[in-house]
């Protein structure tokens, strides 16, 4: 369980968002919505750690996030950027291999190359794993994220944005994945800007506007046609 | 298996190169005349063959050897760090700090050790100071402001070495001072190479160990974070390392440019991006370039040309070679 007490959060000490109180029990999917510049990179971030909050603390499992080590973090919880810049041209075997040995120093390479191979058979990518990562688009690119975070085996995965780039197959494919992966009591927190998706996978949504949380419940209760005007403004 | 092939190519490369830069020169000698003094080791019969390979050509290719691979893995270990494949190890100012300190040396003292006292800890200070002003803006966008800060502590000691250099008696120290500049291995002895190679040897492990996590920080501070690697505290171990090798290559040879920046890159090319690969391979083909930079520049005219002039003159082509072929293909 992940909980967030007054937590506000921004960059060189301007708030982005908050204070808000959030809870994210063990075991459900979470969608987070919301427009541009609202803040939920900014949050999800925060939450993760990567991020020191301006105010506010971050619980992870009833303990405070700064009293875990990074080791202890990368085994609790997995996570994919939105964004991500490719430079050299590493193996995406390795790449992967990563997540496997993430927070696992003593991780063999063969244990972690397997999980890595299990990760990208889960994601049907195994025919990417000794390609150079510069050699893919980026929807491939893509995957070879989320699959690096599924290596890492954690009971919590965050994912900003997690289709992004990604045709329409693979995006029916993730969110399958995700309902999944839900089944096996993980807890997936993911920001999105596709209400259909969230109703499709999510048991909750949290509804986010300049830095606050406007909505935050059951999806179907909450992504009705008049909250979404309300959320990204719309006037018709 | 193909790997290890290539380190085996690359360890006979060296051995042969090595064996060539000790029996040519002035002084020619036989395979069989240079085998039988090895052979006799460094306390054996004296004779002039006997000075000329112990004391003169093998220091001076034990030392290429040693400032070749410390700055090809200075290099290798930086580019991974900076994510960015143009750095090199001067890249916080190491050499300009290092510059500068055998140049007041060379002012204040015609003691060498003096010189390679200060050389080494004016690298050292340089580098501090640009981590110190990096740390003092704060961690946003860590990596811009410290190529920045960088900038700001190489310009600085650039321009305290010009000072010295303007004001530097112009029949005795001048010289000196830029002959010392453009690099040279003619005086590295024993005693140095005792006291360095420990010092190269370790730090250069040290930056093998972290090859994992330069592999990992490749992808991006916060991702890296978030697979367990404390950023911070790595990146600092590795300019540490760095630096100090850095140094003690100012220290032993002056300013040898050039190396840093495009061994790794031949590197990658025969190896792939893999750091766990690059960096001890760097060292084999840094210390390969080095001797065969050598080899000429003791060879290519009667007068020895310092070394700093040759690895720039030969480095530039292949530079601008490896730039006609990745700006095809992509970096590695």
């Amino acid at each position: 369980m992940i909980r967030c007490d007054q937590l506000c959060g921004g960059y060189r000490g301007k708030a982005v968002f908050g204070p808000i109180d959030l809870t994210f029990e063990a075991g459900s999917v979470v969608a987070l919505l919301g427009g541009n510049g609202s803040g939920k990179t900014t949050l999800l971030k925060t939450i993760l750690g990567l991020r020191p909050p301006l105010s506010g603390v971050v619980y992870w499992q009833n303990k405070p996030l700064h009293a875990l080590s990074l080791a202890e973090r990368a085994r609790l919880v997995a996570f994919v950027p939105q964004q991500h810049k490719v430079t050299f041209g590493l193996r995406v075997r390795d790449i992967v291999a990563m997540g496997s040995k993430a927070g696992l120093i003593k991780a063999t390479s063969a244990e972690a190359l397997a999980r890595a191979d299990a990760a990208l058979a889960q994601l049907k990518q195994s025919h990417l794993a000794e390609k150079r990562i510069t050699e893919l688009s980026g929807g491939q690119q893509q995957l070879i994220l989320i699959a690096r975070a599924l290596a890492q085996q954690t009971p919590v995965l965050v994912l900003d944005e997690p289709v992004n780039h990604l045709d329409w197959g693979h995006q029916q494919r993730l969110l399958d994945l995700i309902v999944q992966l839900a089944a096996t009591e993980r807890t997936i927190i993911f920001s999105t800007h596709h209400p259909d998706h969230a109703k499709r996978v999510a048991h909750r949504c949290v509804l986010m506007r300049a830095g606050q949380v406007l909505a935050d419940g059951a999806c179907v209760q909450k992504l009705t046609s008049d909250a979404l005007n309300d959320l990204y403004q719309l006037d018709f | 298996m193909i790997k290890f092939g290539i380190f085996g190519i690359l360890f006979a490369s060296l051995a042969v190169l090595a064996g060539l830069g000790i029996a040519i020169g002035p002084f020619a000698m036989s395979p069989g005349q240079l085998v039988g003094v090895l052979m006799q080791g460094p306390f054996g019969a004296p004779s002039l063959l006997h000075t000329i390979v112990w004391e003169v050509r093998l220091p001076h290719v034990v030392g290429a050897v040693l400032i070749g691979a410390a700055l090809a893995i200075s290099g290798a270990a930086y580019q991974g760090l900076f994510i960015n494949p143009l750095v090199s190890p001067e890249i916080l100012g190491v050499l300009a700090g290092a510059g500068f300190g055998a140049a007041l040396g060379l002012v204040l003292s015609d003691h060498f050790v003096t010189v390679q006292l200060l050389s080494f800890i004016f690298g050292l200070v340089a580098v501090g100071l640009a981590v110190l002003l990096a740390w003092r803006v704060g961690d946003e966008d860590g990596l811009i402001v410290l190529v920045l800060a960088g900038m700001i502590t190489a310009a600085l000691f650039t321009a305290l070495l010009s000072f010295i250099k303007y004001t530097a008696d112009p029949y005795d120290k001048l010289p000196a001072i830029i002959y010392w500049l453009m690099g040279s291995l003619g005086q590295i002895t024993w005693a140095q190479l005792a006291w360095s190679a420990p010092v190269i040897g370790l730090a250069s492990i040290g930056l093998v160990q972290q090859a994992e996590r330069l592999n990992i920080m490749s992808q991006g501070d916060e991702e890296a974070q978030s697979l367990g690697v404390p950023v911070v505290q790595t990146r600092i171990l590795i300019i540490l390392l760095t630096t100090v090798l850095a140094s003690v290559t100012v220290m032993l040879a002056g300013m040898i440019a050039w190396v840093g920046l495009i061994v790794p890159h031949l590197t990658r090319l025969l190896l792939g991006a893999d750091n766990r690969l690059v960096l001890p391979a760097s060292l084999l083909v840094g210390a390969i370039y080095l001797v065969a930079v050598d080899l000429l520049s003791r060879n290519f005219t009667s007068v020895e040309i310092p070394i700093g002039i040759l690895t720039a003159l030969i480095g530039l082509p292949i530079f601008a070679g490896l730039l006609l072929r990745l700006g095809a293909s992509g970096w590695r």
